[in-house]
């Protein structure tokens, strides 16, 4: 077993002081928290003079061995170190496709050689398994524990088509193989953007509220994304082929600010080239009045939405709201966009920024916030469009495997090699730069940090938002699509 | 279709002042924000008259229009008041090459909110005759600028090269490939040139000034006894060249002088045009959004007892529509610990290490 | 799921799209459609593809038939659609700006009320001087407006720098209810309208939907006394428990940061308005607000 010692911290500990503590010692290790400190050193040296070995406050081999004789780990239950990498501070692991990282060690084998554990999932929402990073996990995973405590890593991640809808409805749990006790587990959110038109009330109403908190009526950070997306910036994330990387960015941007509020929340998208009838409700993104005035049910959060300085939302409808939008192309159409000659294949495909993107922008009547870009991001219906406009880039990515940014066909080439349209460019507004050409203010600083993933960093280059998934280098975004699967 | 009586009565009176022999004195006065005649008009209706008078001034008195074409080519975003200011730039007779960069920086911005322009009426019906726009006039404003210096295409492919491809493409195409020599007459400084602001009476010392954490004190006790960075803006304005940016350059100018070591030792604020409207809360996120860190002596404030007094202490170039502010100008200024106003960006955006200079000055001994 | 499958039928859909994508979408082809039926050809401009590439031959094609007044008003209006979807697709569209205001505006007194109304909703979108007269006369003078009250007072509110709030200030009680509605959006924005606003907040004589816009702009321009008079309505046995829901979400919402006293008096009158009540509503309202003041603690 491993040595511990004063300073020294983890569950093996715990079990030490909860030892010490039925010793019948004068000094009392305290409470037993895992953390080797004065007391229990104090205790430890007690136990050691007590039984002839040297009190120097070390628990090496031989007062481990003298312990076990007096019944120490008598239970039989090894103990284990688990750390997870998508756990968030609320103590909850926020998933999605991509796998990610979970570190086991043993710490006391408790004679168990092998010592073998099981992975399987906690609660109803299931989640896979693999000792490697891939796509085919499964549903449980034995794994031999190394004797000598080096790490082993278990690869976990959400199985695709089965999405949570509440926070810790998934989640993992670690048993030992031989016993069966459960040695750890660990709540979990398989959190994944969903058709809009498919989410359950407690995730819609969980979404309205956090944008509601984020609006504040009109004080809240919400204002900066309202800022970011100006006629003045037009070009910084438009016409050209930074469009959707830039995009990307903004609706990950948004998100993460949204998980701060409430962590369970991820972005939903308008599948608009679908009838989005529940979308399109007073309980959802509101109806409109005679005059193109959004209604919405007495007591959704929506009701004090301010921006500009103004309440309310203006949204004529330019089709029925249970009715598929006219001439927008469909998802197969957008899929299947190829370059003309000379032209990389993404190029082609980055044409869907006239249609459906723009199109589904002009499906709402004149006068709609929406209509226009300088308007647009007043309404938060803008922000769904947007994340399907991103969905059918990742789904297209997913369908053409052209996830690595140094793939030429992955990107494309800026007609005015525009600054911000180049793969080693960083994107306004996060990279704060502010002297021409890029527009003179900057607002919102950098982009939000995730406390699931380092990437992609607080001044996101237009490379790191190709490769959403992680799947040619490093982690994950932290985002992935009901209907788009990593492979 | 009507063009509100007032704006047409406006219009007559500024027809009446361009044709008389002292045109250019009787049209300063439409270029004070704080002016009576736009109390109670909208923005947009101050930008109509406001360009009404400078394309007045054009074709009078350039020469007198150059402080209000400055301002409005470096800050400017609507075509008209672009459009008339660019008319004044033209018909200088010397103008400074400053002018080439701000002309082009402009038809970038105008660029999402061009129309056509016309200024021998101030209605706005559709006139299919008329064909100059915004962006044609400052291509118009460069030219002039170019000839009156002797440049070739060559001499300004820096600054063209930024410069949307339209814009750049019509002055390529108008410019001669062979010039004159550089003609080394005195050319027109193109600063604004505004009065000077009146000293500050004692007594606006004593307004008390709610900060964005609903704390009040004495203006007196916020900005006397240090050098200090005080400048105006307010949260709903549209311009993002203007207050957007001051508040920006202000948070810079903080971290720039914490790194000097200043941090303590100098005060920056910003009080609101808008106070009833800017409550604390807005105050907060607008200063957190835009990087500022609050302490005991930075911060947004606003004067809700006393502001008209105060607006007058300050003599601020300010006017307001209904609402809200309809226009004014970018002010910043910087106080010697005795309350006297020592610098004054004059209409001028700020420069974040030009007033970092200026403060390590004031607060070296000797 | 197998995602063999699932990737093969992708495949198969976006097969299917490449060789069944007719070649609609050309200029040509409507132009050269002249006798189709008005509505078969405003499905064909509706239809055009419309990409970064080909915006210089399109707009000037669809400003064409926006001012070709013997055109039908379904295939100008079609264009005008168009012509609003361009600015999407692509740059160039910034370099027709002019012209197309230009040509927009001329709708705005066109013969057809419907291209009327289409102009004047697009301009005011852009923030244009023409269309703010004439909506400005269309609140002073309805009769003989273009559009109708409530709309021009809507579309001169997408500004809050114009001078809406003084039109519609002095003559809220002479308006009609929607125009009421949309008169209390831009009262929201005039921070001298907070006591109209109080006022309508409490009128029980006043239309429920009205006394929700006048609390939601009460609550923008001033949280205390937002909080203050939704206390009031919240203790009055009289009121509707809708209304008193709705004022709940609101408060959620709200973070009154300075006084105590008032957050406290909120939370009474919230827990009085729970507990008189049977409205399920009301009571699932005042739970999320305890709840929302506790996460928030």
């Amino acid at each position: 077993m491993e040595t511990i010692r004063r300073g020294s911290r983890g569950p093996l500990v715990a079990r030490w002081q909860e030892f010490l503590g039925n010793q019948n010692l004068q000094n009392h290790p305290g409470a037993a928290d895992g953390i080797f400190g004065a007391k229990t050193a104090a205790a430890t040296r007690e136990f050691q003079q007590r039984h002839g070995l040297v009190a120097d406050g070390v628990v090496g081999p031989m007062t481990w061995a003298q312990a076990q004789a007096l019944g120490f780990g008598g239970g039989g239950v090894m103990i284990i170190e688990a750390n997870f990498e998508a756990t968030a501070p609320n103590g909850t692991a926020y998933l999605s496709w991509a796998p990610r990282k979970l570190t086991l060690r043993l710490i006391d084998a408790q004679g168990r050689n092998p010592a073998t554990v099981r992975l399987s999932s906690l609660r109803a929402i299931p989640l896979q398994f693999a000792v490697a990073r891939t796509a085919d996990g499964q549903p449980t995973l034995d794994i031999d524990l190394p004797q000598d405590s080096s790490p082993a890593e278990v690869w976990i991640s959400g199985v695709f088509g089965e999405a949570s809808t509440e926070d810790g409805d998934s989640g993992y749990r670690i048993n030992d193989l031989a016993s069966g006790v459960e040695l750890a587990s660990q709540p979990a959110m398989v959190r994944i953007r969903k058709n809009a038109n498919r989410l359950a009330d407690g995730e819609r109403d969980r979404f309205l509220q956090a944008m509601a908190d984020l609006n504040a009526s009109g004080t809240g950070r919400f204002r900066d994304f309202r800022d970011m997306h100006v006629d003045a910036a037009r070009i910084e994330a438009h016409f050209d082929v930074g469009f959707l990387p830039w995009h990307r960015s903004y609706l990950l941007d948004l998100e993460r600010e949204l998980q701060e509020i409430d962590p369970s929340v991820a972005l939903p998208y308008w599948r608009f080239d679908e009838p989005a009838p529940q979308v399109f409700s007073t309980d959802f993104m509101g109806l409109p009045n005679s005059v193109g005035r959004v209604i919405f049910e007495p007591g959704h959060p929506f009701e004090s939405w301010v921006t500009d300085g103004q309440l309310g939302l203006v949204r004529p409808m330019g089709f029925p709201p249970d009715a598929r939008p006219p001439v927008i192309i469909s998802e197969a159409d957008t899929l299947a966009l190829e370059p003309e000659a000379g032209e990389t294949k993404y190029r082609g495909f980055a044409e869907m920024e006239g249609n459906p993107h723009g199109i589904a922008h002009t499906r709402f009547s004149l006068g709609s916030f929406i209509r226009a870009i300088g308007t647009a991001a007043r309404d938060p219906l803008f922000f769904m469009l947007h994340a399907n406009v991103d969905r059918l880039w990742a789904k297209w990515q997913w369908l053409e495997r052209l996830r690595n940014p140094d793939d030429a066909q992955a990107f494309g080439t800026s007609d005015d090699n525009r600054v911000g349209h180049r793969l080693d460019d960083t994107m306004w507004p996060w990279n704060q730069i502010v002297t021409p050409p890029r527009p003179i203010s900057a607002p919102g600083g950098t982009l939000a940090p995730s406390p699931l993933t380092p990437r992609p960093g607080l001044s996101p280059m237009v490379r790191d938002m190709i490769d959403y998934q992680g799947i040619t280098a490093g982690d994950p975004l932290g985002f992935d699509y009901d209907d788009v699967p990593i492979e | 279709m009507a063009v509100p009586a007032r704006l047409r009565a406006l219009a007559s009176e500024i027809d009446r002042a361009a044709a008389a022999p002292d045109a250019a004195g009787r049209l300063t006065g439409y270029f004070e924000d704080s002016n009576a005649i736009y109390a109670g008009l909208g923005s947009a209706d101050v930008d109509r008259v406001r360009s009404y008078a400078l394309a007045a001034l054009a074709r009078t008195a350039p020469e007198a229009g150059i402080g209000a074409a400055r301002e409005e080519i470096e800050t400017g975003y609507s075509a008209g008041p672009l459009a008339a200011a660019a008319r004044v730039v033209a018909a200088l007779e010397r103008p400074d090459r400053d002018w080439l960069d701000l002309l082009a920086a402009a038809a970038a911005r105008v660029r999402g909110t061009d129309r056509k322009v016309w200024f021998d009426r101030i209605d706005a019906a559709p006139r299919p005759e008329i064909v100059d726009t915004a962006t044609s006039d400052l291509v118009r404003a460069f030219i002039a600028v170019s000839d009156a210096l002797g440049l070739r295409p060559a001499d300004c492919a820096a600054i063209l090269n930024n410069a949307p491809p339209a814009f750049s493409a019509a002055v390529r195409g108008a410019l001669s490939e062979t010039r004159p020599s550089l003609c080394c007459c005195r050319h027109h400084r193109s600063a604004p040139e505004w009065a000077a602001r009146r000293p500050l009476h004692p007594e606006v010392w004593g307004t008390p000034a709610q900060d964005q954490d609903w704390r009040t004190a004495s203006l007196g006790d916020r900005l006397l006894g240090r050098p200090a960075v005080l400048a105006f803006f307010y949260t709903r304005c549209t311009n993002p060249t203007k207050c957007s940016r001051t508040v920006a350059t202000l948070a810079a100018l903080q971290r720039r002088a914490a790194a000097k070591g200043l941090s303590g030792r100098i005060a920056i604020f910003a009080i609101t045009y808008d106070p009833d409207w800017d409550t604390p809360a807005r105050l907060h996120r607008y200063g957190t959004d835009r990087g500022l860190t609050f302490s005991a002596h930075t911060g947004l404030l606003r004067i809700t007892e006393g502001w008209e007094s105060a607006r007058a202490a300050f003599d601020l170039a300010v006017g307001y529509g209904p609402t809200t502010v309809n226009r004014h100008r970018i002010e910043v200024l910087m106080l010697a610990p005795d309350g006297r106003i020592v610098f004054d960006t004059a209409g001028r955006p700020p420069e974040t290490e030009g007033l970092l200079t200026r403060l390590i000055a004031a607060c070296t001994p000797g | 799921m197998d995602i063999k499958d699932y990737r093969k039928k992708h495949e198969d859909d976006v097969a299917q799209a490449r060789a069944s994508r007719s070649a609609h979408g050309a200029p040509e082809e409507f132009l050269g459609r002249r006798e189709a039926d008005a509505d078969t050809r405003a499905k064909m401009l509706c239809k055009m593809r419309m990409t970064s590439r080909n915006l210089g031959e399109l707009i000037p094609l669809f400003l064409d038939i926006l001012g070709n007044k013997s055109e039908a008003v379904t295939v100008r209006s079609a264009a005008l659609d168009m012509l609003s979807a361009s600015e999407f697709a692509g740059k160039a569209f910034a370099d027709y700006r002019p012209q197309v205001i230009d040509a927009v505006r001329a709708l705005a007194s066109d013969k057809s009320p419907t291209l009327r109304k289409n102009a004047l909703e697009y301009l005011a979108q852009q923030r244009d001087d023409y269309a703010r007269d004439i909506l400005t006369a269309a609140v002073t003078a309805p009769e003989e407006a273009p559009v109708d009250q409530a709309k021009a007072i809507q579309l001169l509110s997408l500004d809050d720098h114009t001078n809406a709030a003084d039109l519609v200030r002095g003559r809220f009680e002479d308006l009609s209810e929607t125009a009421k509605e949309e008169a209390a959006y831009i009262l929201g924005t005039d921070p001298t309208s907070a006591d109209k606003l109080s006022e309508v907040m409490v009128d029980k004589t006043v239309r429920e939907r009205l006394r929700r816009i006048a609390a939601a702009g009460l609550k923008a321009l001033d949280l205390q006394r937002f909080a203050e008079r939704a206390g009031v309505v919240l203790v009055d046995r009289g009121d509707s428990a809708r209304l008193k829901a709705a004022l709940v979400s609101m408060a959620q919402t709200a973070r009154p940061r300075q006084n105590a006293v008032v957050t406290s008096a909120l939370d009474s009158a919230v827990e009085t308005a729970r507990s008189r009540t049977r409205s399920k509503t009301l009571k699932s309202a005042a739970a999320r607000y305890f709840a929302a003041q506790r996460d928030k603690a």
